[in-house]
């Protein structure tokens, strides 16, 4: 084990690894059906199903009539667990919005 | 035979000593089940035992029986008492026996929720009336329970409407109604349970067609008993021919409806009626309850929860794996410390054992069909399978985008099989190199979790942190994070093989595999600390230290407790000196001073993220630091305050709220060690310059060390000046006092306008101060400190 | 993780000859995996099923489709809508990872 520590070759051995390092801090999630979520994640599986803390979520919607019209709404949690299929992307930090 | 009143003499038993009631009673009726008491009013309304139950009382001993027994005139008193060690084994005959095997095994019976006990009294009573010698065997003959209450009803119904051509004839002609009527039979006439597909439920045999007398007379009955005899107690057995269970049965029904008279029988009806309303009332509103969270999860989603939680109950290692649990119940054991000791057993027991309750089954844990048991029965067989079968997860072939894969909760489905760049042989992770030396099945049972739902990974050879090397490449954020990983996965695993210590005595071999696998995760442990890496070493713009850049993030914060119960003193005191050395570097210094704060905040104090992160090295790192300190020797202390004092900018860490409680640890520290007088005088003059050296760092900047904002609790601040005046001669106590003077009137000026208990306070922070140089303070006057100076 | 513990690679399962041969034969393909490996750390546009396209330089791929990309932006029906320092896409969602 200690050499398989030690003669680690890439920097990012796999795409997992990103989440793992943001275990315990801030991430931002971004869900289908328009929904994203900004929260701690406290524990992900290899499904990126994640439990996180302190939750913020948003979800956008386009107007029916108008097209241009998005409306959001936010819902704050304590507590959630996201099933994984559901999630499109996770970053570890929020992204600036243009 | 001597129940309807025949010479049970003229009957071909052997040996009638035989079967007396204590010989062939087969203690049947203790194993009665008497709980599941709790639905007895859903089931049988409330009517049901109170009303009901006392309408029934003749049948519930054997001299009430002769009630009944009256009907029948010809038939002399003796019978319920000469019929008792007879029916005995008839009784069990009827599937008794076979019912409380079946009970174990058959989850109906379980889960029906039935009050065995109330059984008794409502519905039995009934039983009971027509023969009610037996009473501790039929109670054990639970099959009528299965029925429906609907059933129930309307099988009452019909027998109520039977009632009058029925007793009619009973009463004059007791052998002789018309079988057809036996098919009205109110339930528990329904003998061979309805589990059993195979016995027919109500079958006449073709006794039933021959003249009453025959029916009731001598010849079914010895063969009865001498095939109890004869099959040597043997309960289930007996009761698996088709007629022998029969055959007494049927003898039994003429006794017994005629017992009901129509009024019982009405009340009964009401009762009934009642119960349904009421059960109605009862479903509807539990429905509505349940409801609330109707189609809150699809199908898909329960098989997947499901799926998920009897993943995790194949694990070789719970610990590692539930670590969110385990955190989950550390934290509840915190606010509740009674209950720390709650494991993932009681938790499951509890579970099992609430559904239990409900039938009151505590009684009867003697049972080997608790649901806990077959639970675990069942996750038992699921694991031994899974062991047994070991999984193909992946049948690839290179480089095609199509695999043929199975997937688990652990493993999901993987669509391509990616070569590491990095590797020179394009077909081969290092993982498959490790395979290459194991046949296929080894290789399966290798094959460890891809990841769990934790951070307690299993082992860290499932976590490749980035070398020293290719950390330049990226941004140097995750180069902390990878070490933090790296460092939390060693941990684990030592943590893991610290709970797994063998119990064996500490010279057999086992025990010292243990520790050696303990002292090589120890010094891996102490590698991924990279705190032995010299400073000259470390690159990229921040110039931060690896070990100290580990402690600008929570979870790396929260290592050094849990390290320290592992590390020795010197490597403790590496530790501890790595961060006095670089305190400056580290983030709760560099974020935590309030000179900064007037230009980047107008509520005039550090923003919530900095000062979370303060109040968590305080919690988390400080005190295995300053219970060290508290134990270390005089010189190392006075080292320490020396070293910090070189390497770092004093007047700007005493801005920062844990920068001032370093400095107050060891200026206490040593001003104790000094004041009880184990020091030699060499190293009381190294403490006087050092002090010397560090009050003139402070002098002139002691203003500056409280908080940007009145609203900030001070309180450590005082504690500062209160242990620097403790080590200071007068005249540094004077130049304190005249710098701190604006601190001290301002804290007494603002006392006056707190509430009594936050002035008080705020008096008793400032006099820890003011008290060292014989000083008081109170909210009222300057004066009364002048005086007192 | 578990590109490298769960994976039973073909060469291993079948008999020695045939795995010499299957080495040999990819010493001169062209396939998925030596194309996803090769072009780790440059920039690529990744398109996922809803559209949108995120463009920027691939850190990691796995089996799953997985993705890392770093200094990302989203673009939606042709804007530039948030840029991500560090982002991972979910494997399932990827149409396609394009090499610009």
């Amino acid at each position: 084990m200690s050499a398989s520590i030690e003669s680690q070759g890439s920097f990012m051995t796999e795409p997992l690894d990103l989440i793992r390092l943001s275990l315990n801090e801030t991430v931002y999630v971004k869900l289908r059906d328009g929904r994203e979520l900004t929260g701690r994640l406290h524990a992900y599986d290899s499904h990126c199903s994640m439990v996180l803390g302190d939750v913020e979520e948003t979800v956008s919607s386009i107007d029916e009539n108008d097209v241009s019209k998005v409306t959001t709404k936010t819902n704050k949690s304590d507590m959630l667990f996201v099933r994984g299929d559901s999630v499109i992307l996770v970053s570890p930090c929020v992204p600036e919005k243009l | 035979m001597s129940f309807f009143g025949f010479d049970d003499k003229s009957t071909d038993i052997k040996d009638t000593k035989e079967y007396t009631f204590d010989d062939t009673y087969d203690g049947l009726g203790q194993q009665l089940q008497e709980s599941g008491d709790d639905f007895n009013d859903e089931t049988f309304g409330s009517f049901a035992v109170n009303d009901v139950g006392k309408d029934f009382e003749f049948g519930l001993s054997s001299s009430n029986a002769t009630d009944v027994n009256n009907n029948y005139q010809q038939k002399p008193q003796s019978s319920s008492q000469a019929g008792m060690p007879s029916l005995q084994p008839i009784a069990s005959l009827w599937g008794a026996a076979d019912q409380a095997q079946k009970l174990g095994t058959n989850e109906v019976f379980d889960n029906n929720n039935f009050d065995h006990n109330n059984y008794d009294r409502s519905t039995f009573e009934l039983n009971n009336s027509g023969h009610g010698n037996y009473d501790p065997t039929n109670g054990t003959g639970i099959p009528g329970k299965i029925l429906s209450l609907e059933e129930v009803e309307a099988q009452l119904r019909a027998a109520s409407l039977q009632q009058p051509q029925f007793q009619q004839p009973l009463l004059s002609m007791p052998g002789q109604f018309p079988p057809h009527q036996f098919q009205q039979f109110p339930p528990h006439m329904q003998f061979p349970p309805l589990s059993n597909p195979n016995e027919p439920n109500f079958q006449f045999p073709p006794q039933m067609m021959q003249p009453p007398f025959q029916q009731m007379g001598i010849p079914p009955m010895p063969m009865v008993v001498n095939q109890h005899s004869q099959s040597g107690q043997s309960i289930s057995q007996n009761s698996n021919g088709p007629h022998a269970p029969q055959t007494p049965y049927q003898l039994e029904q003429p006794n017994r409806t005629p017992v009901k008279s129509l009024e019982e029988i009405r009340n009964q009806d009401l009762a009934m009626a009642a119960a349904e309303q009421d059960k109605a009332i009862r479903k509807s509103k539990k429905m509505s309850e349940i409801s609330k969270y109707n189609n809150l999860m699809n199908h898909k989603d329960k098989d997947y929860v499901m799926r998920m939680q009897l993943a995790q109950f194949v694990t070789d290692d719970s610990y590692n794996e539930d670590f969110y649990y385990r955190v989950h119940t550390a934290i509840q054991s915190r606010h509740n410390p009674q209950q720390s000791q709650i494991s993932n057993i009681d938790i499951a027991q509890a579970y099992v054992f609430q559904q239990r309750g409900n039938n009151r089954g505590n009684r009867y844990r003697g049972r080997n069909d608790s649901p806990l048991e077959r639970l675990q029965q069942q996750v038992q067989r699921a694991v031994a399978y899974v062991k047994q079968h070991p999984k193909k997860n992946l049948f690839v072939f290179e480089g095609s985008l199509g695999n043929i894969t199975t997937t688990s909760g652990k493993a999901p489905r993987q669509a391509l099989k990616i070569k590491k760049p990095s590797e020179g042989i394009p077909s081969l992770t290092s993982g498959d190199n490790l395979s290459d030396l194991l046949t296929p099945t080894e290789k399966s049972s290798v094959s460890s979790p891809a990841f769990q739902l934790s951070p307690e990974s299993n082992s860290s050879s499932n976590f490749n942190p980035p070398s020293s090397a290719s950390r330049n490449i990226g941004n140097d954020k995750k180069g902390p994070l990878y070490s933090i990983e790296k460092v939390y996965s060693i941990l684990l695993q030592l943590e893991n093989t610290e709970r797994t210590a063998p119990q064996s005595d500490p010279s057999s071999d086992e025990f010292k595999e243990w520790q050696d696998k303990m002292r090589s995760l120890l010094e891996e442990l102490w590698d991924a600390l990279q705190i032995m890496v010299p400073f000259d070493a470390v690159e990229g713009p921040s110039q931060v230290h690896p070990f100290i850049a580990m402690l600008s993030y929570n979870k790396g914060m929260k290592l050094i407790p849990r390290i320290f119960r592992h590390i020795n003193k010197e490597q403790r005191l590496t530790i501890l000196t790595m961060i006095v050395a670089h305190m400056s570097s580290l983030e709760v210094i560099r974020q935590g001073s309030y000179t900064t704060v007037e230009n980047n905040e107008q509520s005039n104090d550090l923003p919530l993220r900095v000062r979370e992160a303060i109040e968590l090295f305080s919690q988390t790192v400080l005190p295995p630091l300053v219970h060290f300190i508290s134990d270390t020797s005089y010189s190392i202390v006075v080292g320490l305050l020396g070293i910090l004092m070189d390497r770092n900018d004093i007047s700007y860490i005493a801005t920062t709220k844990t920068g001032l409680a370093f400095l107050t640890v060891f200026i206490s520290r040593a001003e104790l060690i000094s004041q009880e007088g184990n020091v030699t005088q060499s190293e009381l003059e190294l403490w006087n310059t050092t002090f010397d050296n560090l009050f003139r760092s402070l002098h002139g900047h002691l203003s500056s060390i409280f908080p940007s904002s009145n609203n900030i609790d001070d309180s450590y601040v005082w504690q500062f000046l209160a242990s620097v005046a403790l080590a200071a001669k007068l005249e540094h106590q004077r130049i304190m006092v005249d710098e701190v003077r604006d601190s001290i009137f301002g804290a007494m000026n603002e006392a006056k306008l707190l509430s009594p208990e936050h002035s008080h306070q705020k008096i008793a922070n400032l006099n820890l101060f003011l008290n060292v140089m014989g000083l008081n303070a109170t909210t009222t006057e300057i004066s009364e400190l002048k005086i007192n100076e | 993780m578990s590109t490298q513990n769960n994976s039973t690679d073909k060469s291993t399962s079948l008999p020695t000859e045939q795995a010499d041969e299957v080495t040999e034969v990819q010493k001169h393909t062209y396939d998925p995996s030596s194309f996803l490996s090769e072009i780790s750390g440059k920039q690529v546009v990744v398109k996922i099923t809803s559209g949108i396209l995120y463009n920027g330089f691939l850190q990691t791929v796995d089996g799953y489709m997985n993705i890392v990309l770093e200094n990302t932006q989203e673009i939606v029906n042709g804007e530039v809508k948030s840029k991500y320092r560090e982002v991972f896409i979910r494997g399932n969602n990827v149409l396609y990872i394009s090499a610009v």
